[in-house]
């Protein structure tokens, strides 16, 4: 009998392949946005909204996932930009290694801005980092106003909360002040930003948020050509 | 506690996540067991914190499917919940978190950040040593 210490994070596969997007991400100084939100919060809806304001300016690509078929990504094609699909098969989360080989698809030259929505999911997708630059956690009014409280770790891990379907908040019963005093008990910092996909209602203000996003990311990367590549050990 | 109640998923969503992360436990027992020369897992112990996305009941059920025919099929499986522990930069305490909440337990202060309880590891293993 041997009894060794490990600590060894069961996490720790996903968060190192996380870890490789994120250096070549970077690298082509793609900003990445992960969107989670339950099932039915409009996440697509959303996307239809952003994408064609986005596109005025920049290169978009999505990674679709979702537990069976292609009904989101067909809704998208519309675009005319490169979506990849993913289907999960029951398993609730994206994890880094399916965002690897959904990767290979795509042309990391021809892109500013790589949109990953994940599976409607409030519980698993918050523990598997994708490679983002940014959590995009979308709610809609529909919920009720005290979806932070049963989500605490997906909230406090979101850098961006968007409170959809705003046009229809009169036929619900969503305290506003509940669900922002909820929130900021568990995050201080998160943008929320109050918008319905469908009207187009402050549309403007999300686009201008992934915007700064996608200027950051190409702004804040210090260029090196080929074979001058830094080598961090650790 | 707000949590704490069997999850209303059905019986293929209960168990998936789970049981990815079941498969990553085998990864690392098995990786340890080779390094440290052993064919042979007694025990494995496991640590979930309760600012997880993990349910230790489907994460017992899933290692039960993962064990079979590893190193540690026939090993004592512990999984222990811990609390989330959270560090004050205004009074400097560490106290455990509350209901989700990230506020000070000493001095109510909201400048706090998660120290420990915010992952799940394998915290170590009891081998059989080989014999010639």
């Amino acid at each position: 009998m041997h009894y060794i210490e490990l600590e060894k994070d069961l996490l720790y596969q996903n968060d190192k392949l996380a870890e490789n997007i994120r250096k070549n991400m970077d690298d082509h100084r793609i900003f990445v946005l992960n969107i989670m939100s339950a099932p039915g919060a409009g996440k697509t809806s959303l996307l239809e909204a952003v994408i064609p304001e986005l596109l005025k300016k920049y290169r978009v690509a999505v990674i679709e996932g979702d537990i069976q078929g292609s009904a989101d990504a067909d809704r998208l094609a519309k675009f005319n930009i490169n979506v990849h699909q993913i289907n999960t098969h029951s398993l609730c989360h994206l994890e880094a290694s399916m965002i690897e080989r959904a990767l290979v698809n795509f042309d990391l030259h021809k892109i500013d801005c790589l949109i990953v929505e994940n599976v409607g999911n409030l519980v698993c997708p918050a523990d598997f980092l994708l490679g983002e630059d940014e959590v995009m956690m979308v709610v809609s009014v529909s919920e009720g106003h005290d979806k932070p409280h049963k989500y605490p770790v997906m909230f406090s891990k979101a850098d961006v909360i968007i409170l959809n379907k705003m046009d229809i908040i009169e036929s619900t019963n969503f305290d506003m002040d509940i669900f922002y005093k909820q929130v900021r008990a568990l995050n201080i910092d998160a943008e929320i930003i109050e918008v319905s996909a469908t009207k187009g209602t402050n549309i403007d203000r999300l686009v201008h948020h992934i915007e700064h996003g996608i200027q950051h990311k190409k702004g804040h990367h210090h260029h090196h050509d080929h074979g001058d590549h830094h080598h961090h050990h650790e | 506690m707000t949590r704490g109640y069997p999850p209303d998923r059905r019986f293929t969503e209960y168990t998936m996540h789970e049981l990815s992360l079941a498969m990553s436990v085998r990864e690392i027992v098995e990786d340890a067991a080779l390094q440290n020369n052993s064919r042979k897992v007694n025990e494995v112990n496991i640590v979930v914190g309760e600012f997880s996305s993990v349910s230790v009941d489907a994460l017992e059920f899933a290692m039960e499917a993962a064990k079979k025919g590893s190193v540690f099929e026939d090993a004592n499986i512990n999984i222990r919940s811990i609390k989330t522990i959270l560090s004050c930069s205004n009074c400097m305490k560490e106290t455990a978190m509350e209901d989700f909440v990230f506020r000070c337990g000493s001095c109510g202060s909201g400048a706090v950040t998660i120290v420990s309880g915010d992952r799940m590891y394998v915290e170590s293993i009891d081998i059989e040593t080989q014999e010639n």
